[in-house]
């Protein structure tokens, strides 16, 4: 070869697009394996709808897949992470496609003035009000966080919980604001 | 003595011994008859005359017992080879406690709930096989039906006997009395029947015990109205085995012919066991057909309150599954003496499958699968003969082969199964709260290898199933297929009581526990039963509410856990307990698991029951969720009262 740099240009494009093939390839292969074990090993005792309806980071699909197989749903551990993999990528954190709420019970803390839908919801401005957004909301939307006045220890048990099962690392001052903002303005 | 009425009596009296000949002709000759005319109205009536002297001596195996009611009834139960009585009692029937008082081959079991009572005697049958006799009072009537449910359910054999009011006072609708009283239990009860004299009383008891342990078994009620237990008569008592039935029913050949033909000539045959093979002790032989078959067992997971698999043997694959991938294409199924799994309205067998089923309970054979092959017999006899007519219809050698190769399959399943439970068991190991798995494995290490769990924990009965070791030479489990919860803990002390060289553990939800509520505690203290009570305290109704959830109602869109929280109050067990005198602890983090069973063990091991407040994790949906709706009565007060 003349031009080495032209050369090992054209092999390493070549070595990219193989590698990368390959690895598309394999999370198909992935995907379809973790979906053909969904639905043979959960369908056993029921049906999908709830499991479709619902928004889960990877530790919370873990918990869930984990107690099914337990219960004796038929996966091996290679398989039981291909569906765990597979509800994540299926039903992982969407923002655009949260849970939703709808309309919130007549005595939910923003409710005073009547009955309001989820999607209209305005949250108070506040400290932490944007670390709620951000992070809540790319499972479900607002209804959830306003629907229920809580006490401290369960909206901090929540968020704590919230984010273990979104593999989400936040400092412990991130923690202390939402919990705070939430005690403050959806608090007992 | 020339009164009509006069002569009237004075025969009567004669005839029913109440004067002897001598005083009738007496009598007779004083009111003027002649000395050969009296005679002759004496000869007369001579063949009705009651003649003690000459009654026949009774066979060894029946004794004539005169007292009150209650001290025939005492009698039979003793001919019926009773040696527990558990008793509520009643002063109705005092007459019957009266006849304890100086019985020393009787012993009351005294309970402060006529559920727990039941839920107590339940085990003590399971465990024994025994059929108990329960003595509770009429109001406590609608209380043991709680537990009677599970005994129907289960086919218990047990009596229940309680105090009616008396004849005079029947269907006036007066105190503490109903009409038709035994008629409440009909639907829970093989039998029920209202005494109606005090001579019938070991009758009536002996028929009642002779209904509910002949196989299919069942409980029976009997109520007697209370005079009869004080009327003072005779009757014969009778040893019971002269009623029993051993229902040791061999199958037909040609039955067994055509079932080992179907088995033979499948490629994936399976077998669903069920608590019949208990009952009939077949544990052994469904054992040996499995393996000469290399045939998985199964069980029904609503069907099914005893171990009769290894569970950790490579052919026991759990609960029966209708689409399972392994064992999969199953195309004969055979039942074994199970409950068939929960049809409704679409059948979870598949259609193609040929089902063969060998059951005691004639009722509940073929009742809503349609059946090709439909058996009514023993469970023992029945494989024993299903075993035989395999081996004469096929090769050793191929038999061999076939098994081999099945055996193989369900080894390399087994084993990727059980890496499966230990893998999810290492991850929630440090959980806090502590999780169920964690529990049961820590039990699995320190507890005897022979002891026997007794739990109706909905929540963990999985992880209880999966990480226990059960079988002939291993640990033992009761549960019950009626799921009316607070069975559990009296259940424990019940198996106790039967099986006193037994380690036993009553593995209990904080839900259960608070059905039962902690009455039983009385019980345990009373009759220093060492038992290891474990409450599995989560504070909800944890399995209630992600079936709730599930439904994806109002209740999971605004987050509101509308009734399964148990929290606020925070019920404090320990505190329940050591008001009966039972000591205990709070497990609260996972390292202090280990210490705290092995301080049970050791106040057992005294002689003690010991209580471990056992702080688990709430899963699922909703889990960290501690909101409940709230309302206050005292703020609803307009006056401070």
């Amino acid at each position: 070869m003349k031009n080495s740099s032209a050369y090992k240009l054209v092999v390493r494009t070549t070595c990219l697009f193989i590698l990368l093939s390959a690895g598309f390839s394999s999370v198909r292969a992935d995907e379809n394996a973790g979906r053909r074990l969904y639905e043979a090993a959960c369908v056993q005792c029921h049906g999908l709808a709830q499991i479709e309806q619902t928004r889960n980071g990877r530790a919370g699909w873990e918990d869930t897949v984990h107690k099914m197989v337990i219960t004796g749903a038929q996966l091996d551990i290679e398989e039981m992470e291909l569906v765990i993999d597979y509800l994540y990528q299926q039903h992982g954190p969407d923002a655009s496609d949260p849970m939703r709420t709808g309309v919130l019970p007549f005595d939910s803390p923003l409710s005073k003035d009547g009955l309001i839908s989820s999607e209209n919801i305005v949250l108070p401005d506040a400290k932490g009000k944007n670390l709620i957004e951000g992070y809540c909301m790319m499972c479900h939307d607002l209804g959830r966080v306003v629907a229920t006045r809580r006490g401290d220890k369960e909206w901090r048990g929540y968020v704590k919980d919230m984010l273990r099962r979104n593999s989400m690392n936040i400092s412990d001052d991130q923690l202390n604001t939402m919990v705070s903002y939430l005690k403050q303005n959806f608090g007992k | 003595m020339s009164d009509k009425n006069d002569i009237k009596g004075l025969i009567k009296n004669y005839v029913d011994n109440g004067i002897s000949r001598r005083q009738f002709l007496t009598t007779l000759s004083a009111i003027g008859l002649s000395t050969a005319a009296a005679n002759s109205v004496a000869k007369e009536f001579a063949p009705f005359v009651s003649r003690k002297s000459e009654t026949k001596p009774l066979p060894a195996w029946a004794k004539r017992v005169s007292g009150t009611g209650g001290k025939l009834l005492v009698e039979q139960l003793k001919a019926s080879g009773h040696k527990f009585l558990f008793v509520n009692p009643s002063s109705g029937e005092a007459p019957i406690f009266d006849a304890l008082v100086d019985e020393s081959d009787i012993q009351i079991i005294k309970s402060i709930h006529e559920g727990a009572l039941v839920a107590m005697a339940d085990g003590y049958a399971k465990a024994t096989g025994e059929t108990p006799c329960v003595i509770i009072s009429r109001p406590g009537i609608p209380n043991a039906m709680s537990m009677m449910f599970n005994a129907w359910k289960d086919y218990t054999p047990m009596l229940i006997i309680t105090d009616d009011v008396s004849v005079a006072m029947l269907a006036q609708d007066g105190f503490e009395a109903m009409d038709h009283m035994t008629s409440m239990t009909q639907t829970m009860t093989k039998w029920h029947w209202s005494i109606q004299s005090a001579k019938k009383i070991p009758e009536i008891v002996r028929r009642g015990q002779k209904f509910a342990s002949t196989k299919p078994c069942g409980p029976v009620f009997l109520a007697t109205p209370s005079d009869h237990l004080s009327t003072k008569t005779e009757a014969a008592v009778i040893e019971q085995e002269k009623f029993s039935i051993a229902m040791q029913i061999r199958p037909s050949a040609d039955d067994i012919k055509n079932a080992a033909k179907l088995i033979l000539s499948a490629d994936n045959p399976l077998i669903l066991s069920g608590d019949e093979i208990r009952y009939c002790q077949a544990e052994t032989e469904l054992l040996e057909l499995a393996e000469l078959l290399g045939v998985s067992v199964v069980k029904d997971w609503s069907a099914s309150w005893s171990k009769h698999f290894p569970n950790k043997h490579p052919l026991y694959y759990g609960i029966y599954s209708a689409t399972a991938r392994f064992p999969s294409k199953v195309d004969v199924l055979l039942n074994l003496g199970s409950r068939m799994p929960l049809a409704g309205s679409q059948f979870r067998i598949e259609s193609h499958v040929k089902l063969v089923q060998v059951r005691l309970d004639a009722e509940n054979l073929a009742r809503v699968y349609p059946t090709n092959l439909s058996i009514v017999a023993d469970l023992k006899l029945a494989i024993v003969d299903l075993i035989e007519e395999i081996k004469s219809q096929s090769s050793s050698r191929k038999l061999k082969r076939v098994a081999n190769e099945r055996l193989e399959q369900a080894k390399i399943f087994k084993l990727k199964n059980e890496e499966v439970y230990q893998s999810i068991a290492r991850k929630k190991w440090n959980n806090d709260p502590i999780s169920a798995e964690r529990v049961v494995l820590e039990l699995e290490e320190l507890l005897e290898k022979d002891s026997v769990i007794v739990s109706d924990n909905d929540t963990y009965s999985w992880p209880i199933d999966n990480y226990l070791s059960y079988g002939p030479d291993e640990k033992d489990f009761y549960f019950n297929t009626g799921f009316t919860l607070g069975w559990g803990l009296p259940a424990a002390f019940g198996v106790k009581l039967a099986l006193p060289d037994k380690q036993v553990v009553s593995l209990v939800s904080d839900g259960t526990f608070l059905f039962s509520g902690p009455q039983p505690l009385w019980s345990y203290s009373r009759y220093k039963a060492p038992v290891i009570i474990i409450v599995m305290n989560n504070q909800s109704y944890n399995n209630e509410r992600n079936r709730i959830m599930s439904r994806r109602g109002r209740s999971y869109e605004t987050g509101r856990d509308m009734v399964c929280y148990l929290g606020e109050p925070d019920v404090d067990y320990v505190k329940l307990a050591a008001g009966f005198d039972v000591e205990g602890e709070v497990v609260a983090l996972p390292a202090q698991i280990n210490a705290a069973i092995k301080r049970a063990i050791k106040a057992t091991r005294d002689g003690q029951p010991y209580l471990l407040d056992m702080h688990v994790e709430r899963t699922g949906n909703l889990a960290n969720s501690t909101w409940h709706p709230e309302y206050s009565i005292a703020a609803t007060r307009k006056r401070k009262v």
